[in-house]
Order: C-alpha cells, then structure tokens, then sequence
C-alpha cells in the first residue's frame, strides 16, 4: 500500500489546522454561511436533510487495517455507530457534528486519510479496479497510476476551480470493473503492438441527467506521458467548459458539443506544447509508487487445497459462498474474496463499527493486511489462501458479512436517497431493502444469475441506474415518489445505456414490477443465458407487454 | 364562497438546520428552535410568515441556524404535519431503520 511521504504528511496536516481555525471562526460569526459553505464543501462536509454528511477518500478504494479501524472508532465516537460505503470506493457519515469534524479529520490524518477534494469543482477521488493487483487478466495494477493522478492532482492549483467536478477512473484489465467509459476521463490499459503498456484514453462519460459513453480519443497513450495528457485534457476543459450553467457544466457536454475529433485536436495541440517537460513520468518515479503496491509474499508453494475442497462438498452454503463471492487471484493458491455489504433488507453499503473491526481484523489474519471497497459498494479482501477459506467465511457468517449474493439479484447498487440526501426526490435504499428481501432466497438468486439492480433516488444518477440491467430512477410527482424503471443498462466493456421502459410506478408498486421482470426474463430465457444476454436477443417488447399489456395497433 | 375570492394560504411552519449540530428543527414560540415539530409556530398568514422570515434570517446571522425556509403543513390531531414526503422524512428521520432517526437517538 501507498504510505504518506512528508509532503503528504504537510498538505493533510495542515488541511486540518485551516478547517479547525475556518470552524472556529464560523462559530464566532467571523464567517458568514455563505463564506463558510464552499469551505466546509472543500473539505468533504455536506448538510444534508437530517444532519451534516462527511464523506471521505478513499483513494482508489484501498485500505489497511488500521485504516478501517479508524473509519470504526469515526463512526462509533462521531457518528451513529455505522458507515456508508459509496459507488466512488469512498465512506460517508451521515450524523456529524460540525463541532466535532475537526477533531474527526485529525484522527482521520493521524491513519493517512482526508475528506480533501470529496466535493467541490475539483478533481475528485480517482477510482481504480477493485481487483486491481489481483485479477488474472490484468496487464497492471491500476492503482500504481491512480496514485500518481492522485499525487498530481492533489491541490492542483489550476484544477480546483472546474467549471464542475471531474471524475477519472483507471482500468488495468480488458474486463471493465470500474466503470471507465462512464468517467470524465476512463484510462483503459492497452498493449500496443510493440508490447508496451500504455492507455486508450477516453473522455466525456458520465450518468446523471446526461448520460454518455466516453469517446476515446486516444487510441494508446505512453505512460511516461500520462500526466502531461491529462493535464492537457483538465487545461482545454477548464479553458472551454461552460460555467453559465450547472447542468452543462461537465465535460462530457464539453465533448459532445465541441465533437470528439475537434475535442481531440484542441488536446493534442496543448499537449504538444506541454510534453516532455516537468509532467514527463520517468520509470524511476513510475517503479518507485510501483514498489508501494508490490505483491504481498504468497505462499509460493501453496499447501494443497483439499480441505477447502472437502469442506464446500460438506457444506452447502459454504459452496454457494464460494461460487458467488471468490473469484480466482492470479496467484495459484489464493482467491479474490468478496463481501457483500447487502444482506437481504439492509441498506446497501452500510457497514457498522463492530463489522468494520471484524473486517479489519480479518484483513490481518487472511488477506496481508488489505481491503479494497468496490464501487458496487461491497469489500474485497484480495489475497486469501484457499486453504483459509473456510474459516474466513465462518468468522465473516458470525458476523453477518457472509451473504452469497456478489452480482446476483441482491446485490444492489443504492444511493442515499430521500432517506438522507437533500437532492433526492425519492427513496432508493427502501426500494433495495424490499427487493433484496424479496428475491432472498439463495436457489432463487443462483437460479435467476448475473443480474445488475441499480437505484438512484433523483437524475444525478449517484445509484448508476443508467447502468444497471434494471436501472430504477426515483422522481417526485406532485410530492409523491415514483419510479421509472430502465432495461438493458452495462457499466463494463459492453457498454450501453438502460432504456426507459414505459411510465413510472408508484412506491408500493415498484417491487412488483421488478419481479415481473424477472420473471419475464426467467420465462424466456434460453439455458444459461444472463438476464443481459436476454436483453440484448429479445429487446424491449416482451417486458413491456408484461408490465403494461399488449401494445395497441 | 367563490374560490376565486377566497385568499387560500397554505398553513405552513419555518425549518432549518442547527448550525453546530446540523440537526432539524422547528421555529417555536419566542423566537427559539425546537427539534420537535409538534412545538412548531403554526404560520396562517402572509404577514406571519414574512415576519418569522425575518427572525429566521436573523438567527442566520447570529450563527444559530443554517438554511431557514417555509414548509407547508396540514394540522391533524398530533399537530401539524408536512404535505411533502421529503419533510415528512425530514422530521421523523431515514425510514430505512427505527435505530437511525433522530428521535430514537437524540443528540447523541
């Protein structure tokens, strides 16, 4: 893992020391709120419906155990005893005391954590693949990059006021698990044909209101040139990107109507004249962060895996954990284990201080001392022994983390919604809690398979509904919440955007139109086909004929 | 009478958010702010409400409150209640679990 230098070390320190003298002195009346707010904003702090919301980074989604022991103490001595793990691998608490957030950011910096740039017009948390270092399809770890666009971009001077936030995702693998082609800029890992590794760049993607797949304009970008490109790409934006209104603020309007190829050029242009100055990337620099994310030491020659074998033919549930939750680590011997954060009626993402403590704790025992959060809003813990399995799983069960439901019908993606968020209009986390309840049955959920259920309660889309198999967007008629439901939506390589299926339900009904989806596609699917799959041979006709009878000719 | 000619006013009640705490709260009587809703000044009138506007701002600017604005409420036996589902939320706390609302855990 990445340890602060001292640079690190000043920057967060002294973040800490401005925000406690920024508290203080909007306490005796010396700030207004209005100078206030974009003050506390900078520093992660949000007022929300009920209470203030601090959300903090978590870069790239990866954590020590201590850090997470932190997050536990936080959200036992500062908050209601529980956490929200979000879809930008970050945490957020929703019961702070403004009081009391300069004492929680110290203890915060005391782990090597912030809530620095988690809001604001800046460059936010850069995610990577949850599997990153792991995967066995991976050409490198993403975070080695993620933390040098993290380093660069830490108080850019020039980048802190964008005409809207910018979101960067970096993929090391050709299978798409952090959502690339939906990001500001997505940086895809490619070889070219001399096989070098370097980037397919891609810009102007995102949900919200707008949703758009990213263009590349960039086909294979160099490492060594990768800050000096994205500098260039922040630099045209920031020039170009409109400010006279919000919702056509972000870059992928930018890029749409600039066009990608003239998009492209603009960048280009700047680039040529900014390239191989200070923003070059050495190896020296690239193998120095590149050492923070070695490999753990693996057991290089792994005991036999015949007691992991024996006990998940002696225990069903454990066999099913397995199938659903472990996905193979390239190293032979070990596996990628995946706790889901959405047991059937909980909200999706919340962990409690015990849970955090039993993660942190395990992390140690069995996984090198590492967890990642994933933007689907579950824990990774990436290096685990086959052979330690089970006793992993044993201690995960006793403490409500074993669910078997990773990418099955449970596994929903949920933003706070009207429950907590001053933006919603809507409920997403009750609607999850319903479905997941609904649809909690194990031989159900492996019966029905990969199935992507994603809940946003307003169109800023932070529960990624556009990108879900059934994508469910919460919206506010006359004070009364409904829900418009989409199909077909995919965050990965596969890229698609969900199409509106007809008129919006109402809060009682939702769940029963999701289940008559289901049950629609269970009908016509053929053997082993995925619910996406199903979509893409049959199209839209025969759900909407099950929701809303026949169409009229 | 004609509805044409009736003055119809929205009964309403000032909310905002503490400014230390972040909590919700009520405008109540004497100027002060009240987690509970059911202590709420009820505001029938135009004149009423630019009135409390006004004391609300000013707790805005004396560092008490954050954010102060009107809702619209109907008066039922338990006193009033907000007509929006999001007030509704925002006074009696996340529906998703009774351990997380205010009342269950009052400024802990």
């Amino acid at each position: 893992m990445y340890r602060y230098d001292e640079f690190d070390h000043t920057i967060v320190q002294e973040r800490v020391d401005q925000f406690r003298d920024q508290v203080s002195r909007r306490v005796s009346g010396e700030l207004t709120e209005e100078e206030f707010r974009p003050l506390r904003l900078m520093n992660g702090l949000y007022l929300q419906l009920h209470a203030y919301m601090l959300r903090v980074a978590i870069p790239y989604g990866t954590l020590s155990s201590k850090q997470i022991r932190m997050l536990a103490h936080i959200a036992r001595r500062y908050d209601r005893g529980y956490g929200h793990f979000t879809t930008r691998q970050n945490i957020q608490y929703n019961w702070p005391k403004l009081e009391d957030v300069p004492d929680l950011l110290a203890d915060l910096a005391s782990v090597e954590m912030h809530a620095i740039q988690t809001s604001g017009n800046c460059i936010r948390n850069v995610t990577a693949d949850a599997y990153a270092g792991v995967a066995d399809d991976e050409l490198e770890d993403s975070r080695i990059y993620a933390e040098i666009i993290r380093q660069w971009s830490t108080l850019h001077p020039e980048f802190s006021f964008l005409p809207r936030k910018f979101k960067i995702a970096v993929s090391g693998a050709p299978t798409d698990r952090a959502a690339v082609r939906f990001h500001d800029i997505g940086l895809q890992m490619r070889q070219n044909i001399r096989g070098e590794v370097g980037f397919e760049v891609l810009v102007g993607g995102g949900q919200g209101r707008t949703p758009i797949i990213a263009e590349t304009i960039r086909d294979f970008l160099p490492k060594q040139d990768l800050l000096s490109y994205l500098e260039a790409i922040l630099r045209v934006y920031n020039m170009l990107g409109r400010r006279d209104n919000i919702y056509k603020a972000r870059i992928k309007i930018l890029v749409k109507e600039t066009g990608r190829d003239k998009f492209a050029a603009l960048v280009e242009e700047e680039w040529n004249r900014i390239r191989g100055g200070a923003l070059d990337l050495h190896k020296d620099e690239i193998n120095r962060i590149r050492s923070y994310f070695a490999p753990p030491l693996y057991e290089l020659t792994p005991e036999p895996d015949t007691d992991y074998q024996i006990a998940r033919r002696a225990d069903r549930d454990f066999d099913r954990w397995c199938a659903s939750n472990v996905v193979s680590n390239k190293q032979p011997g070990y596996g990628i284990v995946n706790i889901s954060l959405k047991p059937a009626g909980m909200a999706p993402g919340d962990a409690t201080a015990d849970q955090m403590d039993v993660l942190a704790d395990l992390a140690e025992t069995y996984s090198f001392d590492e967890l990642r959060v994933t933007h689907k809003q579950n824990i990774v813990l990436g290096h685990v022994r086959l052979v330690g399995l089970h006793a992993l799983w044993q201690q995960l069960d006793a403490a409500g983390l074993a669910t078997a439901n990773i990418g099955l019908a449970s596994d929903i993606i949920a933003c706070p919604g009207l429950d907590y968020c001053n933006l919603a209009n809507a409920r997403s986390i009750p609607v999850a809690q319903r479905i997941s309840e609904r649809f909690a049955n194990p031989d159900q959920l492996a019966r029905i398979g990969a199935l992507r259920i994603n809940i946003s309660g307003c169109i800023n889309a932070c529960g990624h509904h556009h990108v879900g198999d059934i994508g469910i967007l919460g919206v506010d008629r006359r004070g009364e919440e409904f829900y418009q439901i989409t199909l077909g939506g995919d965050p990965t390589e596969n890229v698609a955007i969900g199409e509106v299926i007809g008129p919006a339900f109402s809060y009682d009904d939702v769940v029963d139109a999701v289940e008559t989806i289901i049950a629609t596609y269970e009908t016509i699917r053929t053997i082993d086909e995925t619910f996406a799959q199903t979509w893409r041979r049959v199209g839209v006709t025969p759900f909407k004929e099950k929701l809303y009878g026949p169409a009229r000719h | 009478m004609s509805k044409k000619t009736e003055q119809i006013f929205d009964t309403k009640v000032v909310t905002a958010n503490m400014l230390l705490g972040g909590n919700v709260v009520y405008m109540a009587t004497g100027s002060s702010w009240d987690e509970k809703l059911a202590n709420a000044l009820i505001i029938k009138n135009d004149d009423a409400l630019t009135r409390l506007n006004k004391v609300a701002q000013e707790a805005v600017t004396s560092g008490i409150v954050v954010g102060p604005y009107a809702i619209a409420v109907k008066i039922g036996f338990a006193g009033p209640q907000p007509l929006s589902k999001r007030e509704q939320i925002r006074a009696t706390g996340p529906t998703i679990r009774a351990d997380y609302s205010e009342q269950a855990v009052p400024n802990v």
